[in-house]
């Protein structure tokens, strides 16, 4: 079994190796962290294509900035900086909102549920995936961003802080408001069943 | 209360994130206790939250590695990776730094050779010198022969060359009564006129 401080080690001599040239190293790093990078872009942009573009164009510039990357972060942290920097360039670059991924969020508004209920949690999961994901596209790629990588890839106030380069206290005043917009978002669904 | 809500309202998400100071959780956990406003918000947090990590995020990644590895590959190579590559490559061969610095040597080596102005003059002089020295030995073996038609044509060629305003004769004799050197500094030569041997 990998102990994650084996896991850092074998990870510096990856880098290491990927520094003096070689692409195999870099080829494992990129295997590593591809999911994850990805995600990170989706975050910001909330379109697969793009967010898939993006990551590719993150590990790009890392392998070309490799002699730039200190140890004073993880190499993760890193990578989710420089994903996080382009992708939300990118979003005010292009300066458009995605259209809902799939046929979901228009069926699925089509069909509210007709049952009572004082809460979203009386929403079908189907219904609730739907409004989530409209719910995720009315927020501005930073508020989307923060809670993103808070819930779904699990960082730190730290490392949202130092992957998205805004203070601590940015951090949390825009993971409240995002929740708070989320949960208020979703409560008109239960609220929309109920009238 | 309602003040104390809205305060704690701020702590809820940190709360259910572990990011609070031992205090501060006490503190939200004695609020919780007796308000359900404050418990209904942080239950949605919770169920958002856990939604979130449902909702069907997997991208396809088919061929990400082959596409990003592609797009490495036909970068330029940076000249500090070109040069760490050929270093490395002779260091391979010499224990420790050794291979650097005969590397470093070489390279030294090959651009006072190549490059320098002085040393393309070095290396024309040496040029020069031996093939003069290979003249007068072949010289010295030859019998003197001197003829008519060989110093009609020399004090021909020599007029030739004074007619020229930058040529500079410096020398026009020889041991050999037949044989004619002179420098040429406009074309950096050393002319050595020779009678046919016949």
């Amino acid at each position: 079994m990998r102990t994650p401080s084996r896991q850092a080690g074998d990870e510096a001599e990856l880098i290491d190796r990927a520094r003096k040239g070689d692409s195999e190293a870099f080829g494992v790093l990129v295997e590593r962290y591809q999911r994850r990078v990805a995600n990170v872009a989706f975050a910001v942009v909330h379109n697969q294509d793009d967010a898939i573009e993006l990551a590719q164009e993150t590990f790009v510039r890392a392998y070309e900035n490799l002699s730039k990357f200190e140890s004073r972060s993880s190499f993760s942290t890193w990578l989710y900086r420089i994903a996080a920097n382009l992708a939300i360039d990118f979003w005010r670059r292009e300066g458009r909102h995605v259209v809902l991924r799939g046929e979901d969020a228009e069926n699925e508004l089509q069909r509210l549920p007709t049952e009572k209920g004082d809460s979203f949690k009386a929403a079908s999961r189907k219904e609730l995936s739907g409004r989530l994901s409209q719910a995720l596209e009315e927020l501005t790629p930073e508020h989307r961003a923060v809670i993103l990588l808070r819930e779904v890839e699990g960082l730190s106030y730290d490392e949202i802080s130092e992957v998205l380069q805004c203070p601590r206290g940015t951090v949390m005043s825009r993971l409240h408001y995002a929740r708070n917009r989320m949960r208020g978002l979703l409560k008109d669904l239960g609220q929309d069943e109920g009238g | 209360m309602m003040a104390e809500t809205d305060h704690l309202s701020l702590m809820l998400g940190p709360f259910e994130d572990r990011e609070l100071e031992p205090h501060e959780y006490q503190e939200v956990a004695f609020h919780l206790a007796r308000c359900e406003q404050c418990t209904a918000e942080l239950a949605d947090y919770t169920q958002i939250g856990r939604e979130l990590r449902t909702l069907n995020l997997e991208l396809p990644l088919e061929g990400f590695k082959e596409a990003v590895m592609q797009r490495i590959e036909n970068l330029p190579v940076p000249f500090t990776l070109r040069l760490r590559r050929m270093f490395g490559g002779i260091g391979e061969l010499f224990p420790s730094n050794l291979g650097i610095a005969v590397a470093s040597a070489v390279a030294a080596a090959i651009t006072v050779i190549l490059v320098t102005p002085y040393a393309q003059t070095v290396t024309n002089r040496s040029g020069t010198s031996h093939e003069i020295a290979r003249v007068e030995r072949d010289l010295a073996t030859a019998p003197a022969v001197t003829t008519q038609n060989a110093r009609t044509e020399l004090a021909r060629d020599v007029a030739q060359v004074e007619e020229e305003p930058q040529a500079v004769i410096s020398k026009l004799e020889s041991d050999i009564p037949s044989v004619a050197v002179w420098n040429e500094p406009r074309m950096d030569t050393t002319v050595i006129w020779l009678p046919d041997q016949q």
